[in-house]
């Protein structure tokens, strides 16, 4: 077996009461063909998914990668990608956790946990080494509790206090679309991984072993881990260590590509902004500064006690028109506790006040509102909460009328802090994201964010291409899994993967062998979309980025972002439908996909 | 061009003053190295006005400015634009440079 890894899984069936574990092999083609995390876990979707499965029903797995870097000591890899299919958004989704329940998950020697079924009362699943000493156990005292409160109450029932915990809030009990996966303070996020590990009445996973994946070249590994460390005290870190990315929001405000009131402006007033700045929460309520496991960096910027990253300042702050930081803390606080992806939280409560406005709802919910009450009771499903946990656009289409027109998401995912009016490359990067409206899969606003990118105007020559390299580099560092805050130190990215591979696994891994296995997964994942009735008009932004023009002037043309779209699929070796074809399956090394569990259209095209 | 209104000062006054300046806005970790929110300067180009910028905040070299030029973990954007790295741009009286530190995102 390559370093690094272990070569096989852990397949856990819950049924009822009870649960089967086994280790199934991994064909090692498969960890040279997808390296791991997201990569691995497209791979095992692929495989362990009924076509068409409902994905909150039993028989949809929920999956845990880790990769061949994790307990290596390189920095910044002590992370595990969670996949399932999207209650949200009926597609692929993908999300990344880390820290010490990573390293954790990797103790149990094996390179990802594939879990299916369904038990028949709230439980705590405890995954141990031995398969066969993997229990579950009824949990109906933790049922209503954080996930930080069952990860107290697991270390205190254990002599010791290494105990590694993942659970579920009160959002994923109730199956919100939007639900988290929380460990360590951290939280699986896009998606609804939450929701689908609560349609299993899992509260909580436990892990315990004691094994370790031996590296190929152990004094290289170590070399390598000394040097980046060394390098991510750099400047390409420094924004992320001293701000933490919360340092975006006045940058974009003055940008103008700060998304305001669901997305109706980007004009905010520097004075309102300050407050929700790292320095203005700093002084408004105290600043710590902590870290994931076995990180050099250290981006994790608490105010009050509350985590606040860009994305979570924008959705719940600006987005929502809301300007006052003991505000903007509690509704984050609320989200962390309850177990909510707070994109998709603000994105459909800012949607949800925009319908009041409009008196498509007669809800008392108001831009600039208080709100912590709402997402209690978006996570409780209570009165109006329960319509808004079904996420935007399924909340829109309930409405009717014109209210899709200006639902913003994505295939069902709300869209992150980045106006696509103003900046679009990443409009196009939102537009083909397999996993919906995402900045992290995709990572366009860098193209837009580039010298000699006029980011107000679409540039159907080399837009396109722009928003293929950035996917295929996130495809990258996810799979290996890197901190997408360690990048601007990587001078070569693929190059670098592969030596760092290379030393690890022993296998002779090459830059161009690396992007390859990227573009693999991009494909894989959208190939899953297909294989699960996508079609191309999934792959468009909501009617407002078109048909409303910015106050401060730009607007989405309609036919060009179309035929960037066309060129995206080009560019992937697509059909101008967006479809992949089984000789571009082959060209790729996924050769066991034609002819396996396709999609109708799929099958056709192969006769 | 920025026009600001100051209780007491007639705005022609206000931007009189300002127009005779670029004025250079400092975000992110620029605004922490500086210490400043922003700085005026006289008008030029890109290049010069970053070279003025250097030598009153020793501080951005070489990490954010080089030799008048910006390193690749600054972005520079023209009155909040897109982003610029052109040396030769001409910056007249008036007109407003945002310099923030590159790496966004998450
Ligand atoms: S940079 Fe931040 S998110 Fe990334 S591993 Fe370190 S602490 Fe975690």
């Amino acid at each position: 077996m390559a370093g690094g890894l272990f070569g096989k899984y852990l397949l856990v069936q819950l049924t009822g009461e009870a649960v089967h574990a086994e280790h199934v092999e991994l064909d090692p083609r498969v960890a040279r063909q997808f390296i791991g995390g997201v990569g691995l876990g497209a791979y095992l979707l692929w495989q362990h998914a009924p076509v068409g499965v409902l994905p909150l029903a039993p028989q949809a797995p929920l999956i845990f990668c880790l990769s061949p870097l994790l307990g290596t000591g390189l920095t910044t890899t002590a992370k595990f990608t969670v996949v399932c299919k999207s209650p949200l958004t009926n597609r692929i989704s993908d999300s990344l956790s880390s820290s010490r329940f990573a390293l954790g998950c990797k103790k149990l020697g094996v390179d990802a946990i594939v879990i299916v079924g369904q038990l028949a009362r709230w439980s705590h699943l405890h995954l141990h080494q031995d398969p066969r000493q993997c229990r579950v156990r009824a949990c109906p005292n933790w049922i209503g509790l954080s996930a930080q409160e069952v990860s107290q109450a697991v270390a205190g029932e254990r002599a010791s206090k290494k105990v590694h915990v993942a659970a579920i809030g009160v959002a994923g009990e109730q199956l919100v679309r939007y639900a988290t996966i929380s460990n360590d303070g951290r939280h699986a996020g896009r998606g609804g991984s939450g929701a689908v590990m609560g349609s299993k009445r899992l509260k909580a996973i436990t892990i315990e072993g004691q094994a370790k994946a031996t590296v190929a070249d152990p004094r290289a590994v170590a070399a390598l881990a000394r040097g980046y460390a060394q390098k991510s005290q750099g400047v390409a870190t420094e924004k992320y260590r001293l701000l933490g990315t919360a340092a975006n929001l006045s940058a974009f405000a003055r940008m103008r590509i700060l998304p305001v009131r669901n997305f109706q402006a980007v004009k905010v007033e520097p004075k309102q902004v300050k407050r929700l700045t790292p320095e203005g929460l700093a002084r408004h309520a105290g600043h710590v500064r902590e870290s994931c496991a076995g990180c050099t960096i250290a981006c994790d910027h608490r105010y009050g006690g509350t985590r606040m990253e860009y994305e979570t300042q924008f959705a719940l702050g600006p987005l929502c028109g809301v300007f006052e930081p003991d505000k903007l803390l509690a509704a984050a606080r609320a989200c962390d506790t309850l177990g909510l992806d707070t994109i998709s939280t603000g994105g459909t409560l800012a949607f949800a006040m925009e319908c009041c406005e409009r008196g498509l709802l007669d809800w008392p919910l108001r831009f600039g509102d208080d709100l912590a009450a709402w997402i209690t009771c978006i996570a409780k499903r209570e009165g109006p909460g329960a319509a808004m946990a079904e996420g935007s656009r399924a909340l829109a289409h309930s409405l009717g009328g014109d209210a899709p027109r200006f639902a913003c998401h994505v295939k069902g995912l709300e869209l992150p802090g980045y106006e696509p009016r103003a900046m679009q490359t990443t409009a196009l990067g939102l537009a083909v994201a397999a996993r919906g409206a995402d900045h992290n899969r995709s990572g366009a606003y860098q193209a837009d964010l580039s010298p000699g990118v006029d980011r107000l105007r679409a540039d159907l020559e080399r837009g396109p291409q722009r928003v293929v390299d950035t996917e295929d580099h996130a495809a990258m560092l996810d799979s290996l899994i890197l901190c997408k805050f360690l990048r601007g130190v990587l001078e070569h990215p693929y190059a670098e993967a592969a030596a760092m591979l290379r030393v690890t696994t022993g296998s002779d891994f090459d830059g161009l062998e690396v992007r390859a296995a990227a573009a693999r997964t991009v494909t894989l994942r959208h190939l899953f979309n297909q294989r699960e009735g996508w079609t191309r008009v999934e792959d468009r932004l909501p009617d407002r980025f078109y048909d409303e023009p910015l106050p401060q002037g730009g607007v989405i043309d309609r036919a060009t972002l179309e035929q960037m779209v066309t060129r995206y699929y080009h560019l992937r070796g697509y059909t101008d439908a967006g479809q992949v074809t089984p000789a571009r399956c082959r060209e790729l090394g996924l050769d066991w996909v034609v002819g396996s569990n396709l999609c109708a259209d799929f099958a056709d095209r192969e006769k | 061009m920025v026009i600001e209104k100051r209780p007491g000062l007639p705005a022609v006054w206000f931007l009189t003053m300002h127009s005779k300046t670029v004025r250079v806005e400092f975000y992110g970790v620029v605004r922490l190295r500086t210490n400043r929110e922003h700085f005026d300067t006289t008008p030029g180009t890109l290049a010069e006005v970053l070279r003025a910028v250097q030598c009153a905040f020793p501080t951005l070299a070489p990490d954010y400015i080089r030799e008048g030029r910006p390193a690749p973990h600054l972005l520079v954007s023209l009155d909040g634009g897109p982003a610029t790295d052109d040396p030769t741009l001409p910056l007249v009286a008036g007109a407003t440079v945002v310099l923030v530190s590159a790496q966004s995102g998450g």
